[in-house]
């Protein structure tokens, strides 16, 4: 798998997590509704992810992890920021 | 029949090919989703007069077909805006007549009259309320705070803007 697509994994894995973990959050701080169809949508993503990892040359794991935090990050704030701005 | 080393790899290449447009199919849903709920959170915002300060979200939800929809916005109401409307009701208020980032007569409110919200006061609830998927506790808050005599409402078209000092709430509804 080449870097970008690496990179792309990692981003994906980043948002899917990020955004379940938002409505685990939600059950007790503010921030955007549980909405059953997208949580769907990023389990199924998250599931996906089973079958890309052996696919990850074990080189590229960390440019896979650090795009993962990235962008889980990124969401996080997005999930902060819509509930408490 | 076998199937030969190159078929093999043209299978796999097909395979790996629908997982990755699958995975970025639904990744892209999710962005546009996170998109979507930051805009509306946006419009919401700007549909406040500027004098109603907000001090965080607590809830946008509503249903919606193509051209009408009924839900509300809620957020909790600021310190310093609860204080002043306590201070001055009326007073207060009467300069909260139009939207804070529309400028159109869509986004321009009537003269603020005090509660009871006379539509809160079915039997059958709020509409805009119960196209709302709220947590129970917030809509007895906000029924609460709609049928007592401590809030004060303003009507918009299609819309109205309560102001809860007490319950340091604001619902924005919308029917229409």
């Amino acid at each position: 798998m080449s870097r970008f697509a690496t990179g792309l994994q990692g981003a994906f894995l980043g948002l899917n997590a990020a955004y379940l973990l938002t409505l685990l959050l939600g059950v007790w701080l503010r921030g955007w509704p549980l909405n059953p169809y997208f949580a769907g949508v990023a389990l199924l993503g998250l599931g996906l992810q089973r079958l890309t990892w052996p696919l990850l040359l074990p080189s590229r794991r960390g440019c896979y992890r650090a795009t993962a935090l990235a962008v889980g990050l990124l969401v996080l704030l997005a999930w902060g920021l819509y509930g408490y701005l | 029949m076998a199937i030969s080393e190159r078929g093999m790899r043209l299978l796999r290449g097909c395979a790996r090919a629908l997982l990755y447009s699958l995975q970025t199919l639904l990744a892209l849903q999710l962005v546009l989703y996170l998109l979507f709920k930051g805009f509306e959170r946006e419009h919401f915002l700007q549909a406040l007069p500027a004098q109603i300060e907000p001090a965080g979200l607590i809830l946008i939800d509503g249903m919606s077909d193509f051209r009408e929809g009924c839900g509300v916005a809620v957020w909790r109401l600021s310190e310093a805006t609860a204080a002043s409307v306590q201070q001055h009701g009326f007073g207060y208020l009467q300069l909260a007549q139009q939207a804070r980032g529309y400028a159109e007569s869509y986004y321009s409110y009537g003269p603020w009259q005090a509660t009871p919200l006379a539509e809160a006061q079915s039997m059958d609830g709020w509409l805009p309320l119960g196209c709302a998927d709220a947590p129970e506790a917030l809509q007895e808050q906000i029924m609460r705070g709609a049928q007592g005599m401590q809030g004060y409402y303003s009507e918009k078209r299609e819309g109205v803007l309560l102001v809860l000092p007490r319950e340091r709430l604001i619902v924005f509804a919308y029917d229409g």
